[in-house]
């Protein structure tokens, strides 16, 4: 049931919405056993209390870490792509019969060079949406990373070395 | 999500198609209209030009009428995956398309001309 709007200041800065699978009610954390702190002393319930919550802060921390380092994975292998287009550009002669002609072909060589990085970095923007369910944003992200690197393979310096 | 009241998720939110939006298409248009022309006419001229060295068999044409299409695909497409996001988006969504069918274009030109030089 999602949570009611009204008089709740508050209800954009929090991540609380009931019906979400990823959603883990605090007070039900609460009520788990904490695995993790065994030195917790139970005579001390607001200290157990306290650190209850900590346990899903901590895997999301972790889940955070592992986005990053694939985001991070990510961005070099498109930087990479950014290289392989500009030596890939190198290797493809063409020139406009005409001046027109000739400029729109400089312009579509560097969009060709910067596709990779606007793609990554595209990717990356849109994908940090709290629309997105929490779980499901890694899963767009790094589907459309995969995408665009099929897309944007450097074709012509891979045909190149190939040659 | 719980939809906030105080407009902190605006930019998360899914919009309406604005004339603005059919604006910047239209605008945007012109570059994929470009990339269409230069791929008519590498589909007239390569198959002539193919006729006058005598390899007339050798016309690549998946690859030129792949030429054509494609710019209008990758557009068509990110106005399809944009059309819901706000303008900002929505604008960044066609660029990196028209991107997208700059480096496909030059791909097609690699394989269907086979004139990679290898420095």
């Amino acid at each position: 049931m999602p949570r009611s709007p009204a008089s709740d200041d508050d209800a954009a800065l929090r991540w609380d919405e009931l019906d979400d699978p990823s959603y883990s009610d605090p007070s039900l954390a609460a009520l788990a056993p904490d695995e993790s702190d065994g030195d917790v002393s139970d005579a001390d319930g607001a200290e157990q209390g306290a650190d209850a919550p900590a346990d899903p802060a901590r895997a999301s921390d972790r889940r955070s870490a592992l986005v990053r380092l694939l985001t991070g994975v990510f961005a070099v292998v498109y930087l990479a792509y950014t290289v392989g287009w500009i030596i890939g550009i190198g290797l493809v002669p063409l020139s406009g019969p005409t001046l027109v002609i000739e400029i729109m072909y400089q312009f579509s060589e560097f969009l060709a060079i910067i596709a990779s990085a606007l793609w990554f970095a595209a990717v990356v923007a849109l994908t940090r949406d709290e629309a997105l369910p929490r779980g499901g944003r890694a899963v767009y992200r790094f589907g459309w990373l995969a995408l665009g690197m099929l897309v944007l393979l450097p074709w012509p310096f891979v045909l190149g070395l190939l040659r | 999500m719980t939809r906030a009241h105080d407009g902190t998720e605006a930019a998360a939110a899914p919009t309406a198609v604005t004339r603005a939006h059919i604006g910047v298409a239209a605008l945007l248009s012109i570059i994929v209209g470009w990339f269409v022309f230069d791929g008519v006419s590498s589909l007239i001229g390569l198959p002539a030009l193919y006729e006058q060295l005598g390899v007339a068999d050798q016309v690549p044409w998946l690859a030129l009428w792949l030429g054509v299409v494609h710019p209008v695909v990758f557009f068509v497409a990110a106005i399809a995956v944009g059309r819901r996001m706000t303008l900002t988006r929505f604008t960044l969504v066609l660029i990196v398309a028209i991107a997208v069918s700059a480096a496909s274009r030059l791909t097609l030109i690699a394989v269907a001309t086979g004139s990679i030089l290898l420095v």
